[in-house]
């Protein structure tokens, strides 16, 4: 049953890719596409889970999860929120080092040998990779979920500070928890809990997807009362 | 005088709990990250 988790994390992937590229289509904001594009790699990984659940072990698809799915999404997504928070130039700055990191890294993925059988419970995992390679992976994570976590926290608090845009309040912490999410799920599947980083993963986009969803709808929120 | 906007009663007090357990959540989540740069806790 677990191995269908994946599967539905990316349908939701896929849905926010659709909706932030859409809106990037509109506005030409260069956070939304970068969103997207983040989006879009969170879906890469989640299908390469759901494949290897049901088809087992192929190295084009590993070497896949784990470049978009394990190093990429979560700093892709941050960028984001650096082309929305941060000067136009720092962001800048960050994206050239991102991109020039993000080339090295799928160097790195592509050309390191692999190792199938050191995977735990029956899950993809980065421990058919070496070291060296693995290594690699908090860094980009720690970048990512900082920008993407602090900026989503950062963000709700001025709303709430200035009680003003109730809506992106809340989506902003509906964001916050979701990018958690996955991290959590990884330390836990690290542990030995089967299956955490799937369900992270899962909870962990669809609440970046109500939040994202929450922040761009005003609805009932809209009415503050003053 | 204009009176101080509130949030719902909710919100008004549920957000920044919230955001101060995405705080606890985030630094514990940096000292994991550590741990495992560091090679105490495995990548």
């Amino acid at each position: 049953m677990f191995a269908y988790v994946p599967l539905l994390s990316f349908f939701v992937s896929l849905t926010l890719t659709g909706f932030v590229l859409h809106r990037w289509t509109q506005r030409r904001r260069p956070h939304l596409l970068l969103w997207g594009v983040g989006a879009l790699f969170y879906g890469i990984g989640g299908f390469a889970e759901f494949y290897y659940g049901l088809f087992g072990w192929q190295p084009l698809v590993f070497r896949l999860w784990y470049l978009f799915g394990a190093i990429l999404v979560a700093a892709w997504l941050g960028q984001g929120t650096a082309y929305l928070l941060l000067p136009r130039q720092w962001a800048h700055g960050l994206m050239t080092v991102l991109l020039l990191g993000s080339l090295y890294a799928a160097w790195r993925v592509f050309t390191a040998p692999l190792a199938p059988d050191q995977m735990l419970n029956g899950e993809l995992s980065g421990h058919a990779l070496p070291a060296s390679v693995r290594l690699l992976t908090p860094f980009f994570n720690l970048y990512g979920t900082a920008l993407l976590v602090g900026g989503a926290a950062y963000s709700a608090w001025i709303f709430w500070r200035k009680r003003v845009l109730l809506h992106r309040a809340i989506g902003n912490v509906l964001i916050a928890f979701g990018a958690l999410l996955p991290a959590f799920g990884g330390a836990f599947s690290r542990a030995g809990i089967p299956y955490a980083l799937y369900l992270g993963e899962f909870f962990g986009i669809l609440l970046i997807f109500i939040g994202f969803w929450r922040a761009t709808h005003p609805g009932d929120a809209a009415a503050n009362k003053d | 005088m204009t009176a101080q906007r509130q949030y719902p009663p909710l919100y008004e007090k549920g957000i920044p709990v919230l955001l101060a357990l995405i705080v606890v959540l985030a630094l514990a989540l940096l000292a994991l990250t550590v741990l495992v740069v560091l090679g105490v806790f495995p990548a």
